[in-house]
């Protein structure tokens, strides 16, 4: 052939691709991929409804992904828009496409990750040792996935070798930098743990969908986790009969107590009992002294501990040996503590995509009349 | 040897020490002496020669390498600290830094070998506290607090205490080291004293010489060929012990203004 | 000069059992003095509620602060004494440390064994953490001691000691840093000290137990006398340094093996007290000076619980803060006030 025919070939090639691509749904170029999404409230349209961590705008399936500073709302951590042709930046650089390596350092996260079944894009975690996802285990055991760090050690060698295409991590102080962010690699915060309300923090398996274009799987599974939730709740809002209840154990002159506006505050009152300290203001546990809680759970009806107890679990008289004071209260005498085997339930791993068994759980144990066939999960109620 | 006169004997001693890996060094081999009752006794010899293991090994504080130490003929290997400690007293240098001790605390430890085991003090203690301080012309220094002494008055004051001790020999290790030359000319006079009136016996070590020499009645002198020589002050003069022992380049013993004097 | 002193013991027995009472009266809740008088006195008053406060709560809480500030005071007069040093007090001889080692072994290990212990609230029965304690700042005085027997030189023991507490501490340090951030907090927490985690009987033992030795120590007022001259002296004044040494030391021991294992390592209180006692009688004399540290501990002791309390406030200041807060600036009075002394 001669130059020009070649020439010729090439200019058609090119021309028919161009064609074909302006045929299709218009494809985003990156630099206006912000004007894109300008036009949109976020607080109108975000497709996420409870959580407040994260919000997910979408213009013609196309997303964009905002991450909040968890400790402070107004600032934003990060962007990243998910593209109609498979692109995903952060308006700044592509991501190596498709993500097929990921590492993932929190455990309810790997949780989203088995029920969306992308288990195969997870290459590395951490403490391995506390994980109880048997898909993970398995996977581990035959060595596609390594373990990135052990008591809070991690081993950053191992991590460039493994080289995943973005790490989510889950940081409980921003100040401090994270080990691998001295890496070249991609770290991207998953804050689901921050967020208070049970259902907020169990949206966050659409965060995770994202990633993976597994949006409608995601939110499917979601809705059924907030019909079933909405549906128990629904139970306790016109109950007169309220129960009185605290948490936590005394620990050296310190009793850690959950804050008013924290997690568990949230899933007593939707369960229908009254916590003792609903007017405090912490999200997070506050700590007062062994006199304060007595003075005010003395007489509390329902006493809430999460723990792990060796050989054969929870007793009263286990719990009595730790403490000869905990036999003044009510609820011990009563035997009504609420007791959830945070090892044995795996409740760190997957309660947080579970809200709406927690919150049976507590119903069945403030009102048990209410689910008169329910078998409790998590949190039961010891007699 | 009458026994009754003799407070203190040595017995083919060998006095040293033994290094931490079981290396034996001797200082002083087959001593053999007496101190007698109303002895004043000077032990002289150059610096690390072993005066003070000697003092040592008399007190019970160190065993002796060899032989045997008598108090009063019975073997020191035998006898307690409290024991010996009602025989001998001892006046160091040791630096004393407690604030709140006055110089009658410090007096009153002189009487601990005697007494009850919980530290009652008796009408006779306090009575032989004050008699000590008397004696050796300290009274005004009682409530004093023993630091803020001149070296002088806290010489005084734990010489006080050995005589409180009420022991029939006192030993003192360099008294005249850190005092003015009026002061040591009084604690010479004092412990003249305490032998002639007083009846105890007193050894001392010494760099002062020629004052040693002036006072004491008997000399003891250690050489670095593990020798030992004891004897009268003109005895020892005269046999020309000290200028073997000393012997140090350029420098003489003066056998007449008993002083070492440069050649 | 002796009235003064009988009257000013007198004065703080008084102003002791004052503070005693109002560590039982205050605290985050507001009882009132029937209530306190009730509980204390008649068996079966009508506030349950009060009752546990008080009786099961504040009293061993009371109880304990006192004990333990007497033992730990004597510890440090012993310490101070022995090794003729001012600055010696309990953390030197590395007891604490050892203390604070058995239970670093016992919470922290789950770093190394993989099991978070945090969760294990088996062995947080105040069985568990207090054994480990006591025997954690046992193997360490038995180390001590036989140092002691063995040496004798009373600087080469107490370097010894001093170096045996960074070693342990940087066992303690290296536990630490392999362990879940559960765990670490509870370690952290026993260690800033409480006097809280004793029930009644257990904190009259220590009391009893701190009496004794107390009591004990009053049989060698000579020795300790003897001591403050230094060893030579001690030695010509009749007594068997060595074995004293040794004694004294063992002394110590139990009692900051006793403070240490129920309470958590207390900061300042052995060092200060006995500086305090001496100060304020102003002699070193230990017929004055031993009822004087006992009382004077109790006493400060007593006075930082109550502050740590922080009476009517929902939260409560770990001891170790307030013992440091207000013995830090007396210490620092009574070595300027002695230097004044040094002059005149």
């Amino acid at each position: 052939m001669k130059l020009a025919e070649k020439l010729f070939n090439i200019f058609v090639c090119i021309l028919s691709i161009s064609f074909v691509f302006i045929s299709c749904d218009s494809p985003v170029k990156l630099d206006s991929v912000d004007d894109l999404f300008s036009r949109i409230d976020v607080n109108e349209e975000s497709l996420v409804e409870y959580a407040i961590g994260f919000d997910i705008l979408r213009v013609d399936n196309n997303y964009k992904l905002i991450i909040y500073n968890p400790d402070d709302r107004s600032q934003v951590l990060a962007c990243y828009y998910f593209l109609v042709d498979g692109v995903i930046s952060n308006n700044k650089s592509v991501f190596v496409q498709p993500i097929d390596s990921v590492a993932v350092f929190s455990a309810t996260q790997l949780n989203a990750y088995s029920k969306l079944d992308v288990l195969d894009k997870v290459v590395a975690i951490s403490e391995s040792d506390f994980i109880t996802n048997e898909e993970v285990l398995e996977l581990f055991e035959k060595g596609k996935i390594v373990n990135l760090a052990n008591n809070g050690n991690f081993f950053l060698e191992k991590a460039l070798e493994v080289d995943p295409s973005i790490v989510f991590y889950s940081p409980y102080n921003l100040a401090q930098k994270h080990p691998l962010a001295e890496t070249n690699l991609t770290m991207i915060p998953f804050f689901d743990f921050k967020e208070t309300d049970p259902l907020g923090r169990a949206e966050w398996i659409k965060f995770t969908g994202l990633f993976f274009n597994k949006q409608r799987q995601a939110d499917s599974i979601f809705n059924i986790i907030k019909t079933e939730y909405n549906k128990y709740k629904s139970l306790t809002s016109d109950i007169t009969d309220i129960p009185t209840v605290f948490s936590d154990k005394y620990y050296s002159g310190q009793w850690f107590v959950p804050g008013g506006k924290s997690y568990i505050a949230r899933l007593f009152e939707d369960a229908g009992a009254e916590y003792i300290w609903k007017e405090n203001t912490n999200t997070a546990s506050f700590n007062i002294d062994f006199e304060t809680v007595y003075h005010h759970a003395n007489d509390a009806d329902f006493w809430r501990i999460i723990g792990y107890y060796a050989n054969d679990g929870f007793s009263y008289d286990k719990l009595a040996m730790e403490n000869e004071l905990y036999q003044n209260f009510d609820a011990f005498n009563n035997k009504n503590v609420v007791f959830c085997d945070s090892k044995s339930t795996s409740y760190f791993e997957r309660g947080a995509l579970e809200p709406h068994v927690i919150l049976a759980d507590l119903i069945f144990a403030f009102h048990p009349d209410l689910l008169p066939e329910y078998s409790p999960i998590y949190y039961k109620l010891y007699k | 040897m009458e026994l009754e006169n003799t407070l203190l004997e040595l017995s083919g001693v060998d006095t040293g020490y033994t290094n931490s890996s079981t290396e034996i060094k001797v200082l002083q081999r087959n001593i053999r002496c007496e101190v007698k009752k109303g002895e004043f006794i000077a032990l002289l010899g150059p610096n690390g020669v072993g005066k003070s293991s000697l003092i040592k090994t008399i007190t019970g504080m160190v065993p002796s390498l060899a032989g045997n130490v008598f108090i009063k003929g019975k073997n020191i290997r035998h006898m307690s600290n409290r024991e010996i400690a009602s025989e001998i007293a001892l006046v160091l240098t040791d630096k004393i830094s407690d604030t709140y001790l006055t110089a009658k605390d410090v007096v009153l430890t002189g009487r601990y070998p005697y007494g009850s085991f919980l530290g009652k003090i008796t009408k006779m203690d306090i009575d032989k506290v004050i008699k000590g301080f008397d004696v050796v012309g300290a009274h005004n220094l009682i409530d004093r607090y023993f630091h803020s002494l001149s070296d002088g008055e806290k010489q005084k004051v734990l010489l006080a205490r050995a005589v409180v001790q009420d022991t029939p020999l006192i030993i003192l290790d360099e008294p005249t080291a850190f005092i003015d030359s009026p002061g040591k000319i009084q604690i010479m006079k004092l412990l003249k004293e305490l032998v002639s009136k007083h009846n105890k016996s007193v050894i001392i070590t010494t760099h002062d010489t020629d004052m040693a020499l002036k006072n004491v009645s008997t000399v003891w002198l250690l050489g670095f060929n593990k020798e030992f020589y004891s004897g009268s002050v003109p005895s020892i003069i005269d046999e020309g012990l000290i200028n073997r022992v000393f012997d140090v380049d350029g420098v003489s013993f003066n056998k007449n203004s008993l002083r070492f004097e440069s050649i | 000069m002796l009235a003064y002193r009988n009257i000013s013991f007198l004065i703080f027995s008084v102003v002791t059992f004052m503070l005693f009472m109002l560590n039982i009266r205050y605290g985050s809740v507001d009882l009132s003095w029937t209530e306190v008088m009730n509980s204390l006195f008649i068996s079966d008053s009508y506030s349950v509620h009060g009752e546990v406060i008080i009786l099961q709560y504040r009293l061993p809480q009371a109880i304990t602060s006192m004990a333990v500030g007497m033992g730990l005071s004597l510890a440090g007069m012993l310490l101070q004494t022995t090794f003729g040093n001012p600055l010696a007090g309990p953390s030197v001889l590395g007891i604490s440390a050892g203390a604070s080692l058995g239970v670093a072994l016992l919470v922290l290990m789950g770093g190394i064994t993989g099991v978070s212990m945090g969760s294990n609230s088996l062995f947080f029965g105040d069985f568990g953490i207090v054994a480990a304690a006591f025997i954690g700042a046992l193997a360490v005085l038995l180390v001590i001691i036989f140092v002691s027997g063995r040496i004798g030189n009373a600087v080469t023991v107490l370097i010894i000691g001093i170096m045996i507490g960074y070693l342990v501490s940087a066992v303690v340090g290296t536990l630490q840093f392999f362990s879940s951030s559960e765990d670490l907090h509870s370690f952290i927490l026993w260690g800033l000290g409480s006097f809280s985690n004793t029930n009644v009987s257990q904190s009259l033992t220590i009391l009893i137990l701190t009496l004794l030795i107390s009591l004990a120590t009053l049989f060698f007022i000579k020795p300790l006398n003897a001591l403050l001259l230094g060893h030579r002296y001690a030695v010509s004044s009749g007594f068997n340094v060595k074995i004293l040494q040794t004694i004294f030391i063992l002394f110590s021991g139990l009692l900051i093996a006793l403070g240490t294992a129920f309470t958590g390592p207390i900061a300042f209180i052995g060092l200060a007290v006995p500086h305090i006692a001496r100060s304020y009688f102003r002699t070193s004399n230990h017929t004055i000076l031993i009822p004087a540290v006992i009382l004077f501990g109790a006493g400060f002791s007593l006075l930082c619980n109550l502050i740590s309390k922080l009476p009517g406030y929902d939260v409560s200041l770990p001891i170790n803060a307030v013992t440091s807060i207000i013995g830090a600036p007396i210490v620092i009075w009574v070595i300027i006030k002695g230097r004044r002394l040094d002059i005149g």
